[in-house]
């Protein structure tokens, strides 16, 4: 790895980090750099501002994630079904380690931003709903699976795998709120109740 | 006596990744079998704790071997 590409990353999971446990706003670039130890002028080089490195923080996360707990989640060799446990487990381990070391939920770092920045800043706010979206169309390829093995009967896949995203991320929320990761083991795995049918032709 | 035991290896992986290997891994099992896991995560030592407590499985062993941590689980 060259030196660029090292400070660049030594930037990226600093903010990342510092953005999850805290806020967005909460954050400045000269504590990232302090804490990176990045001087300004190296960090401008890579993020002409504080925003472009929060679009890149997101993008490092999603594909962390999606090569990471998600792929092993939604396991094409699982059955659909099971996916979605899979899915709460992941969840709950990760926020349960996190407060086990922290003391506190630091939450879904998506979540916690779509929530701060959706009124405020049109850009990252569309591109936190992309990441949503590529979540959700996990959820629907899982529940189109689950509906062609005959698992579960035919449903608005789309839908549901919004619903199953939003109870996830809601689940996830109250955990925080209430500072205990159990919430989510006690809540989630209701994720695979939820069923919006489809609509009828008027 | 050391039972035979199948092994899964899940150094160089953070959670939550070990705990959904080691959920596979067992699933794959019948009752009785043991699964011997090697982590190289420290949260690892509370969420197997954790894990053989909410699924049941019993936890024969867990302990730090050479750096890593090695965890001997039963399945129920």
């Amino acid at each position: 790895m060259n030196a660029g590409t090292d400070t660049k990353n030594r930037i990226l999971s600093t903010a990342r980090e510092l953005f999850h446990n805290r806020s967005y706003a909460d954050v400045g670039i000269k504590e990232i750099c302090s804490a990176a130890r990045v001087q300004k002028g190296s960090f401008y080089h890579f993020f002409p501002s504080k925003r472009d490195l929060a679009m890149a923080v997101i993008d490092d996360m999603a594909e962390d994630w999606a090569h990471g707990f998600v792929a092993e989640a939604f396991d094409r060799n699982l059955p659909p079904v099971e996916r979605l446990d899979y899915m709460v487990d992941a969840a709950y381990y990760w926020q349960k380690a996190a407060h086990d070391i922290e003391g506190r939920m630091p939450g879904c770092l998506f979540g916690n931003l779509a929530l701060e920045v959706s009124t405020r800043d049109e850009v990252l706010r569309a591109k936190l709903n992309a990441v949503f979206d590529k979540a959700s169309s996990r959820f629907e390829q899982t529940l189109e699976e689950a509906v062609e093995s005959g698992a579960i009967a035919p449903l608005d896949t789309q839908a549901t795998a919004q619903a199953m995203l939003a109870y996830l991320e809601g689940v996830i929320l109250l955990a925080k709120t209430r500072n205990d990761p159990d919430v989510v083991l006690r809540l989630g795995p209701a994720i695979k109740t939820l069923r919006i049918e489809r609509r009828t032709p008027n | 006596m050391t039972e035979t035991a199948h092994t899964l290896d899940a150094r160089g992986l953070n959670c939550p990744l070990p705990i959904l290997r080691t959920k596979k891994a067992i699933a794959g099992l019948d009752v009785g079998e043991v699964l011997e896991v090697t982590s190289s995560d420290p949260g690892s030592l509370k969420d197997m704790d954790s894990f053989c407590s909410q699924t049941g499985h019993e936890m024969l062993s867990s302990g730090e071997v050479d750096g890593d941590f090695v965890f001997r689980i039963r399945k129920a």
